[in-house]
């Protein structure tokens, strides 16, 4: 990136509380100058300590903030050129409006063109890129009182200086807010949710004046927010968070079309993901079917590599039974105004679906997706990833088997009954049966067995690599045409028939976001 | 239709009988308050002989010679509640900061450490403020004013903490934190946001200083060597010494009006913020 065009860069940056909790983790960003930059994330993912950061309210634990290539990180919020819209508005109650915009420039400092500064010898006095140095002065009543009017008028409220904030409504109060911040001419805005708590018809006109304004002024936008609708309308670039760290970075277009990973996907906009299998001529397999997948993923993937597949509810096209790439159960139909918004089932499976041709709800349809709306993500190469769903008495069950793990792990509050079901301290019962998730079950928690009697899990060996210090197995099995990897130190021969063993804990269970 | 009445017939005997309940607050009020209220202005207005309706009373304080001794218990009086007011509010302001923000006190055990003079009998700690005193080289004696606005402080100062703590707990830190972004210093957002944020907390601190300062009489009476007397010790006196209880109630009539003005100036503050 052109160096000269940053205006804030963030160079692992890292917020430690309490020396335990890591709020960011390693955060590395370079914004440039007059662009509109919203931070993306659900609640607690460290968007809203990373503005803080760069406010100056919380100090970074490691790593520095650049603002035109110099380091303010432990610059104190006032002598920073950035201003802030909170939240919760935090206008002064004890102020009227004009006294709370007017707030900052007192404090503002100006060039007095009348006094150059000059040395003994009277010689002028040169700043670094050779321009004339200025001493310095207040802003003047009359000054001050125009930069006030201009606000008020920017943000649509002429005539409101003698206001009691009190008497605001929320809307106006959010405009205030907004009008207090950009007279000081900051050289960033900083926007923690600043339309959070306005309803919703209100928070679309403010997104829109609020762009209108970024045009404007040509300062530089931060936006937080945990609404992906509101990121995708107003900004030039989106950063993606999630647990401290960033997910992705790129342009709504690309956030949306080509998200990097599961979470990305998940979070911006609906979508059903399936853990997807790499096949030969550029095919993927999901939902027990070949798909065509997107010649510009070609090559990308190696042969049998476990992916996430991503897939939006309108990309998914519906036709007539067996007319599809697979069929599929309607079970649910919502009229959406525009569209009809199907949850079809294909085995276990959920997939969301919207079009507006109209079906009858428990009518089996068959479902087919374009080769290039099949988003298709990596995932790491050291587990093995299956979807599944949870059976009655809290165990898993994938790829033909029921495997038990730790289900109060899932879900934080609850204790296993004498019946073995869910149960919260209010003894109120949660049913899980059905529930959608993605298992993983690493290399290493696999085992091979030569008694057939050692396990369910069975299956034959089809393929076998030494990799220094072990070998990496695959092991097939026919019933359910999974594919097992296991690490192992022991060699076997291809075409055993092997019983897989999984490890005390092996079987890692993660709930599927939506619904 | 019928169990409707019932109902409705129910509910009022259920209100009729409520009434009853503050009953005994209502003969409270009368024995207590008004009665004594009315006696004591029974007192101020009327000759102790005769018993007829005078002014004989006030004359007889504000004239000639006595009433340099009345101004003086008075301007005393004030003097007293003025000083003790300000020195309690400036070292209470920065205790319950420090006592309202969580990062130092973690605990409340801070906030007891300072109310917890507060439980011991207010005589035994007025005569041992005294004897700590001398201990420390300040003979009550040789510094009255000194030593008493040390007792005073001593014995008000939870009354001021107590209200600016409630406040400060309550402080908006976001506004704080709005004033340091728009580039007041450290001591600009001190005096631009956190003072005026907790000026209802100032206000109450400083009537729960005032009032009952101006009235009491054993902390003076204690460590002046009986050299500073307030209104309450005049009051005291003049009840004990020749039972002149006309001129005592004048005196306590002149009280009352000035706790009077104290909350009306109290009110005025609290109004002003409200139309804020």
């Amino acid at each position: 990136m052109n160096a000269e065009n940053t205006i804030i860069s963030l160079k692992n940056v890292c917020k430690v509380f309490d020396k335990s909790f890591t709020a960011v983790d390693n955060f590395n960003l370079d914004i440039k100058r007059g662009e509109f930059v919203t931070f993306l994330g659900p609640s607690g993912c460290g968007k809203t300590t990373t503005l803080r950061m760069i406010a100056g309210f919380d100090m970074p634990t490691s790593g520095q903030i650049l603002l035109n290539g110099q380091d303010i990180s432990l610059i104190p919020p006032y002598k920073r050129p950035i201003n802030t819209v909170f939240q919760r508005y935090a206008l002064f109650t004890h102020l009227n409006i004009y006294k709370n915009i007017a707030f900052g420039l007192q404090y503002k400092r100006v060039d007095d063109l009348s006094k150059p500064l000059k040395d003994k010898e009277g010689n002028p006095i040169l700043g670094e890129n050779g321009e004339q140095l200025y001493a310095k002065r207040k802003l003047t009543k009359d000054e001050i009182r125009a930069k006030v009017k201009y606000a008020l008028n920017l943000v649509d409220l002429e005539g409101f200086e003698k206001r009691a904030v009190s008497t605001l409504s929320g809307g106006q109060q959010q405009r205030i807010a907004i009008a207090r911040a950009i007279v000081n001419e900051p050289e960033i805005l900083l926007l923690d949710e600043p339309l959070g708590a306005l309803d919703l018809k209100m928070r679309k006109e403010m997104q829109l004046e609020l762009k209108a304004m970024h045009k404007k002024l040509g300062i530089t936008f931060i936006y937080v927010t945990h609404d992906q609708e509101e990121a995708l309308t107003m900004s030039d670039t989106i950063v993606v968070m999630s647990d401290g760290e960033i997910q992705q970075v790129g342009t709504p277009k690309e956030i949306y079309d080509e998200p990097r990973n599961a979470f990305v996907a998940d979070f911006i906009g609906e979508s059903s993901i399936f853990t997807g299998t790499v096949q030969k001529d550029n095919k993927i397999k999901f939902l027990g079917a070949s798909f065509d997948s997107d010649p510009a993923d070609e090559g990308k993937f190696a042969l049998n590599e476990k992916v996430d597949v991503v897939i939006r509810p309108e990309d998914v096209i519906i036709s007539a039974k067996d007319k599809g790439t697979v069929n599929a159960k309607i079970v649910s139909k919502i009229f959406k105004g525009m569209h009809y918004e199907y949850i079809t089932m294909i085995g276990k499976n959920e997939m969301i679906a919207q079009s507006t041709k109209n079906f009858e709800e428990d009518s089996i349809v068959g479902l087919s997706v374009d080769p290039e709306n099949i988003q298709i993500m990596k995932k790491p190469f050291t587990s093995n990833y299956y979807d599944g769903h949870l059976t009655k008495h809290c165990h898993v069950s994938f790829a033909g088997i029921h495997a038990n793990f730790d289900v109060l792990k899932l879900f934080p509050g609850y204790h296993l009954s004498e019946e073995g079901t869910l149960i919260n301290d209010k003894g109120e019962e949660r049913d899980v049966e059905g529930l959608q998730v993605s298992v993983e079950v690493g290399f290493d928690d696999l085992e091979l067995s030569d008694d057939p009697n050692a396990s369910d899990l069975h299956g034959e060996i089809i393929n076998m690599i030494y990799l220094g210090d072990h070998y990496e197995v695959t092991v097939w099995n026919q019933d359910v045409d999974e594919e097992f990897i296991v690490n192992t130190p022991d060699l076997w021969n291809i075409g055993d028939n092997v019983s897989l063993i999984i490890k005390e804990g092996g079987v890692e269970v993660k709930l599927k976001g939506g619904r | 239709m019928e169990a409707t009445k019932t109902l409705s017939r129910n509910k009022g005997v259920v209100r009729e009988t409520r009434k009853w309940l503050c009953m005994p607050y209502g003969v409270f009020l009368i024995l207590f308050i008004i009665l004594p209220i009315l006696l004591i202005f029974y007192y101020a207005f009327t000759d102790a002989r005769t018993g007829a309706f005078t002014l004989g009373n006030f004359a007889a304080l504000f004239e000639g010679d006595s009433s340099v001794t009345t101004f003086k218990v008075i301007g005393q009086s004030l003097g007293v509640a003025a000083l003790t007011t300000v020195i309690c509010i400036l070292i209470a302001y920065p205790i319950a900061y420090i006592l309202a923000n969580s990062k130092w006190n973690k605990n409340i055990v801070l906030v007891y450490l300072f109310l917890l003079p507060m439980w011991i009998n207010f005589v035994i700690r007025t005569i041992a403020t005294k004897q700590l005193l001398i201990f420390f080289g300040l003979d009550p004696a040789l510094h009255p004013w000194v030593c008493s606005i040390i007792g005073m402080v001593y014995n008000y100062l939870p009354f001021a903490i107590l209200p600016l703590y409630n406040t400060m707990l309550k402080l908006d830190k976001s506004q704080i934190e709005a004033a340091a972004d728009l580039g007041a210093s450290p001591v600009q957002v001190f005096f631009k946001t956190i003072v005026p944020m907790t000026v209802p907390g100032i206000v109450s601190a400083a009537t729960m200083t005032f009032m009952p300062t101006m009235s009491s009489y054993v902390i003076t009476d204690a460590l002046s060597g009986r050299t500073i007397t307030l209104i309450g010790g005049q009051i005291e006196n003049m009840f004990l010494n020749g039972a002149q209880q006309d001129l005592a109630s004048v005196y306590a009539v002149i009280m009352l009006a000035l706790i009077g003005l104290s909350v009306v100036f109290e009110n005025l503050f609290s109004e002003k913020k409200g139309a804020r």
